[in-house]
C-alpha cells in the first residue's frame, strides 16, 4: 500500500508538479513568441484586432495541442526517414479540420482570417515542439506541452491586440474606447508596428525577471 | 529493400485515414458552409444599399430583408432578361460546357464560374432593391488585383448611372494596401454620388492617383495599391459594359 503511493507521488499523477511546469512555463519563462522567437509571422498578421488573435489562438492551441498528442503517440512506429513528412501530415490534417469547422460554425471569424488560418501548417512553434518534445516524450505530457505553448503564443497574442486595436483603432473588441478627440495612430494598424510591441513586451519582461536575459 | 516496402505502407496507412477524416467532416459540414456563403453574399450585396433603416448585424435580419425587398434575375450582354423561372435557369445552364459548372437555382449565379464561358454566352446578376415607390439596382462586375481576382458589387441609382454604394473583395490583395478596398470604409464612401457613364455613355468611373480632377467620375485611389486601384478601374470599364445593354432598355421602358 505505502509503496503504491509513493510510487504515484514520483510519477506526478494527471497534473503533477512536472505536468504544470508544461502549462506554466511556456506563458512567462519559455515564451515561444517573447523568449524562442517563434511564430512571430502570424505575430505580425491578425494581431490588429483582438477578435482576430483570439481566434487565431484558440485555432493553434488546438492544432499545438492534437499534433503533439498524436504525434507521441505515433512516436515508437514512425519510421525516421519520413519523420518529418509525417509530422507534417498530421499538422496539415489538423488545420484543415480548423478550416472546415470554422467554414461551418464561424463564417465570419473565417472571412476575416482568411489565408492566416492555413498559415498555421507553417508556424514554427507547431513543428518546433513536435520535434523538441513530442518526439520523445509520453502522449499526455505531450499534450500538455502543447496546450501550454498554445497558452503563451494566444498570451501575447491577445496581449498586443489589445494595444495594436486600442491606439491604432480606438476600439476592443469592435467597441470604442478611446475618446473622440482621440487621434488614430495609423502606425499602429500597419503589421510592422507588431515589430515595435513584440520589441517592448521582451524588453518588460526581461526587465521584471533578470534570469531570463542572456550571458554573453 | 525491407526498409522501404515499410515506409511506403506507412504513408499510405495514414494519408488514408487521414483523407476518409477529412473527407467525412467536409462533407458533413459543407451543408452549413454552403449556407453561410449565400447569407454573406447576401450581406454583402446589403451593403452597398444607402438605406440607414437596413439592419445588417444578424443574419436573420439581412436574410429577411433580403427576401422581402430584393428580387434577382440575370441579364445578357445583348439585354436578354432571364427572371427567376425553370425555363430561364435551363437556358443558361445551357452554355454551361467547358468546365463551367450548372446552378440549380438562379441564386447561385455567379461571374467566377460565368467566366469559363465564352463572352458571348456569359449572364450577369442584378439584384433589384425596392424601397416605397424607388429602386436601387445592384450589379456584380470581375477583375484582376495585383496578386488575383477582385470583384465587386456596385449599386446604381434608378438613373442607372449614379452610384449609391460600393462593396469591393479579393481573393489574395496585400492586407494593409490592396486590401483596403475591402477594408477602408473611406475608400468605399468615395464612390458615392460618382457616375458610371459619362455624356458619349462610356464607362468613365476612374481610381486616380495624383488627385481628383474631375469630380464627377474620379475616385482618389489607396497610397501603395496603385496596381490594385487600377486593376478597380479597369473592372468598372469590362464589368460594367455588360450591362449597357439592360440599362438601355431599362432606361426606355
Amino acid at each position: 500500500m505505502a509503496e503504491t503511493v509513493v510510487a504515484k507521488e514520483k510519477k506526478g499523477g494527471l497534473l503533477g508538479k512536472e505536468e504544470m511546469k508544461l502549462l506554466k512555463d511556456p506563458l512567462h519563462s519559455n515564451n515561444p513568441v517573447t523568449i524562442q522567437v517563434l511564430g512571430i509571422c502570424s505575430a505580425l498578421a491578425v494581431t490588429g484586432s483582438v477578435y482576430k488573435s483570439l481566434v487565431m489562438s484558440i485555432a493553434l492551441i488546438f492544432v499545438c495541442a492534437l499534433s503533439s498528442l498524436i504525434i507521441s503517440l505515433l512516436r515508437n512506429s514512425i519510421p525516421n526517414a519520413i519523420r518529418m513528412i509525417v509530422q507534417l501530415l498530421v499538422i496539415a490534417g489538423l488545420v484543415q479540420v480548423v478550416e472546415i469547422t470554422l467554414g461551418a460554425f464561424a463564417y465570419s471569424a473565417y472571412e476575416q482570417l482568411s489565408v492566416f488560418i492555413g498559415l498555421i501548417i507553417t508556424n514554427c512553434i507547431v513543428m518546433g515542439r513536435l520535434e523538441a518534445f513530442a518526439m520523445g516524450n509520453k502522449p499526455w505530457q505531450a499534450f500538455l506541452d502543447g496546450v501550454g505553448n498554445g497558452l503563451g503564443y494566444g498570451f501575447i497574442l491577445v496581449a498586443m491586440a489589445i494595444v495594436r486595436e486600442m491606439f491604432g483603432k480606438g476600439t476592443f473588441m469592435g467597441w470604442q474606447i478611446m475618446p473622440d478627440a482621440y487621434v488614430l495612430n495609423n502606425l499602429m494598424v500597419l503589421p510592422a508596428s507588431s515589430l515595435f510591441v513584440i520589441g517592448v513586451f521582451i524588453w518588460i519582461q526581461r526587465a521584471a525577471d533578470p534570469s531570463l536575459v542572456d550571458k554573453s | 529493400m525491407e526498409g522501404k516496402s515499410n515506409i511506403y505502407l506507412y504513408v499510405l496507412k495514414m494519408t488514408l485515414v487521414m483523407a476518409a477524416i477529412l473527407a467525412v467532416l467536409s462533407n458533413s459540414l459543407d451543408p452549413i458552409t454552403q449556407q453561410n456563403r449565400a447569407d454573406a453574399k447576401k450581406k454583402a450585396i446589403l451593403s452597398c444599399i444607402p438605406d440607414d433603416g437596413i439592419d445588417l448585424s444578424n443574419t436573420e435580419s439581412v436574410k429577411s430583408v433580403y427576401d422581402n425587398s430584393v428580387t434577382m434575375f440575370a441579364v445578357s450582354a445583348n439585354g436578354t432578361v432571364y427572371n427567376d423561372s425553370p425555363e430561364s435557369l435551363e437556358a443558361i445552364n445551357a452554355f454551361a460546357i467547358d468546365g463551367a459548372k450548372k446552378y440549380k437555382t438562379l441564386a447561385e449565379l455567379n461571374l467566377a464560374n460565368e467566366e469559363k464561358k465564352s463572352e458571348k454566352n456569359r449572364v450577369y446578376p442584378v439584384y433589384k432593391y425596392k424601397k416605397g415607390e424607388s429602386y436601387t439596382y445592384v450589379v456584380a462586375i470581375r477583375g484582376n488585383g495585383l496578386w488575383d481576382k477582385i470583384w465587386a458589387y456596385i449599386a446604381l441609382e434608378s438613373d442607372l448611372n449614379t452610384i449609391a454604394g460600393v462593396f469591393f473583395d479579393h481573393k489574395g490583395e496585400t492586407p494593409g494596401l490592396g486590401a483596403e478596398i475591402k477594408d477602408s470604409e473611406a475608400f468605399k464612401t468615395t464612390f458615392k454620388g460618382k457616375k458610371v457613364f459619362n455624356s458619349e455613355s462610356a464607362v468613365a468611373v476612374n481610381v486616380v492617383k495624383k488627385g481628383v480632377k474631375n469630380e464627377d467620375y474620379d475616385v482618389n485611389g489607396i497610397a501603395g495599391a496603385t496596381v490594385t486601384c487600377d486593376g478597380v478601374t479597369d473592372m468598372f470599364k469590362s464589368g460594367m459594359a455588360y450591362y449597357t445593354a439592360y440599362f438601355a432598355k431599362e432606361k426606355n421602358s
